[in-house]
């Protein structure tokens, strides 16, 4: 069975490479992107299962990104994680229907919570543990 | 004309009426005018003159004050009350008579007499003259000039002992009616200085009765003169919470002659007739009126000094605001921007760290991935004390702003915006500002922000002093080393030497709802400025902050 492909946009490289390293260790397939147009144009958008997304980038925000993709029938689930946590934006990014919205220095039991939900979400009829 | 009055001119005239007048007159019960006019007819009838003129002195010189001429067989009297000119009365007999002071008596002025050459004996051609100088102990009072033109000898000489004595008790009659009308016009001038007065000027006496109220006084309080007259001072304009102490002071100082409120400008609230109240500048001064006291009031209404006050203590404390709200605001964008930076570095350091812990535990250990996140873990650390170290960079080089301050101003500034926080507190406030404090060059907001922030602590750190003794004191001083120094000086219960160190550490209060963040703050504000501040145990308790700035024009800050 192949491995699901989580792709990973964020503007800063060092949490890029910490995060691919800690995806990988969890058994998943990894893409980067550091802008969302990048990944927007990749041909990952077709193939992967779940996307994690910082908020605060220059041009396009995680926000945006995830915007765009429910705006063209995308059903990537998006897991949203930020350098400053804001009460009224994850109130805005739930009510607008991503994963969850974490902090960068979050805990990875939950992080891989909640992309249990998110394959499940891409995926229904699969179950992996 | 040429006899002395007899019976038939009834009883009116005679001498016994007029003694009668002239006594009643001493008594004040008929006015000068009337005795004069009965003076002149007795004297021309008792005497057997043609014509009289009642001469009296006024203001250094003499009046006429009355002609009696005789006509048709009546005597008419006519108060002249004017100068004397040489077709009144032959001057040089007058002149002679004042200076000797004795009576001059012409038989006959046709005749060779000394005063021959007057002009009026040359053209009125007088035969009888008769000038009689009315005196007292005092001296001159007055004179009486009578004349018949008609006969000589026609004035009795044994009649003038009586006239003289009837017409000196007459001029000392008059003398007194003139002292008192000199008295009713100073009185009335001093009326008139009082009425133009721009402040309400009023008097009371010692029971607190009002005995003058000019006409400010009726503008400013609503209560006309003769509806305050009479009556009580605390009734008419001081309100009802405030009697009991006007009163209390009233007495305190008739019985002890101690008034702490008198002589010195004193501001109070005031009342008017329609009941509303107003603040006023008043200052009281006692003064003794036979032995009894009166004090008199001036009382400045305060209304718009007071509004124009306020407007300027409003507008320095919005100024603080905004300048509180604009550092603030500043403080939330830099914070969120310094969280965002530095958060971003350590969240990378978290997940490197769980990657790291989860390479460990895979089976076989994937040792080369631990290593590859545990050296980024390293990287991501420096990066985040990177990010601190250009913030820090940053904030210095925001230089502090400049004015040429006058610290003895700015201190009193917040000092009068501190004054209602202390007054609610019972904090008796201070001052001790030295003379002469050369300019430092400082920014204004940032350091009466410290001022306040000093000030506000001091009056937190005594409420839980005993409400007398709670006192602070704020001094200025230039030392000898080029610096101009600020001390803030409380009664409270101070703090223990061994955490005087801590004072000025960020997160370190000791207030149950205090953040830790003013002295730190502070210190950082004086130390931009090229400055210290410091603080030490006070004697015997309390604490002082003391701050320093150097006075220099130079941008070495």
């Amino acid at each position: 069975m192949p491995k699901h492909l989580i792709s990973i946009v964020d503007d800063d490289e060092p949490f890029r490479e910490a995060m691919t390293s800690l995806m990988k260790s969890l058994g998943f397939e990894v893409e980067t992107f550091s802008s969302a147009e990048a990944f927007l144009g990749s041909p990952c958008l077709g193939t992967t299962s779940c996307l994690i997304a910082d908020v605060h980038m220059p041009t396009m925000t995680g926000i945006d990104l995830h915007r765009q993709l429910v705006a063209s029938g995308r059903t990537i689930p998006v897991i949203l994680i930020t350098a400053y946590p804001d009460d009224n934006v994850r109130a805005r990014a739930l009510a607008a229907g991503v994963i969850c919205y974490l902090s960068k220095t979050f805990d990875d039991d939950a992080l891989l919570g909640f992309v249990r939900t998110a394959l499940v979400q891409a995926d229904p009829g699969e179950s992996r543990s | 004309m040429s006899s002395p009055p007899s019976s038939d001119h009834g009883p009116d005239n005679s001498l016994e009426a007029l003694w009668e007048r002239v006594s009643q007159s001493a008594q004040g019960e008929i006015v000068s005018d009337q005795l004069v006019d009965a003076l002149m007819r007795a004297a021309i009838e008792y005497a057997g003159a043609e014509r009289g003129l009642l001469v009296l002195p006024r203001r250094e010189e003499y009046w006429i004050e009355a002609e009696a001429t005789t006509g048709s067989g009546a005597v008419s009297v006519s108060m002249r009350k004017a100068r004397i000119t040489a077709a009144d009365l032959p001057e040089s007999v007058l002149r002679y008579a004042a200076r000797t002071k004795d009576s001059v008596l012409l038989h006959d002025a046709l005749d060779a007499n000394p005063f021959s050459a007057d002009e009026y004996l040359r053209t009125h051609h007088p035969r009888s003259i008769l000038c009689l100088p009315l005196l007292n102990q005092a001296g001159l009072i007055g004179m009486i000039y009578l004349e018949n033109s008609l006969t000589s000898s026609a004035l009795a000489p044994a009649r003038i002992a009586v006239i003289k004595l009837l017409a000196t008790e007459a001029a000392m009659s008059l003398e007194n009616l003139h002292l008192y009308s000199d008295l009713e016009e100073r009185d009335a001038k001093t009326r008139r200085i009082i009425d133009s007065a721009l402040d309400a000027v009023l008097s009371i006496n010692a029971r607190g009765i009002v005995t003058e109220w000019n006409a400010q006084a009726e503008t400013m309080f609503g209560w006309k003169r003769n509806e305050a007259l009479g009556r009580s001072l605390s009734e008419l304009f001081i309100p009802e919470r405030y009697r009991d102490a006007h009163e209390k002071g009233l007495k305190h100082f008739l019985s002890t002659g101690e008034g702490p409120l008198l002589n010195r400008r004193i501001e109070i609230t005031a009342l008017r007739q329609d009941g509303s109240e107003f603040p006023v500048e008043v200052s009281i001064a006692p003064y003794q009126i036979d032995g009894n006291w009166e004090f008199s009031g001036f009382v400045r209404d305060i209304t718009e000094k007071k509004a124009a006050e306020a407007s300027t203590r409003r507008q320095r404390e919005m100024e603080m605001e905004l300048a509180h709200a604009n550092r603030v605001a500043t403080m939330g964008q830099l914070s969120a921007s310094i969280a965002h930076e530095v958060n971003q570095p350590i969240g990378a350091a978290v997940t490197n760290a769980h990657a790291a812990l989860r390479w460990l535990r895979a089976t076989p250990p994937n040792l080369e991935e631990v290593h590859h996140a545990l050296s980024r873990i390293v990287a991501n650390g420096n990066r985040a004390t990177d990010v601190l170290g250009r913030i820090r960079a940053f904030i210095k080089k925001a230089p502090p702003r400049k004015d040429s301050l006058d610290v003895n101003q700015a201190v009193l500034e917040v000092v009068d915006l501190t004054r209602s926080e202390a007054k609610k507190n019972k904090v008796a406030v201070q001052t001790q500002l030295a003379d002469g404090l050369p300019v430092v060059q400082a920014d204004r907001v940032q350091l009466q922000q410290v001022l306040l922030n000093l000030i506000i602590n001091a009056i937190e750190a005594m409420s839980t002093s005993d409400a007398g003794s709670r006192r602070l004191l704020i001094s200025s001083a230039a030392s000898e080393s080029d610096e101009v120094s600020v001390e803030v000086q409380d009664s409270g219960p101070g703090f223990p030497e061994a955490s005087a160190g801590q004072l000025f550490q960020a997160f370190y209060t000791t207030k149950p709802a205090g953040l830790g963040m003013g002295l730190s703050i502070c210190r950082s504000i004086l130390e931009a400025h090229g400055g210290q501040l410091r603080a030490t145990p006070g004697d015997p308790t309390g604490a002082i902050f003391t701050f320093t700035l150097p006075v220099r024009s130079n941008d070495a800050f």
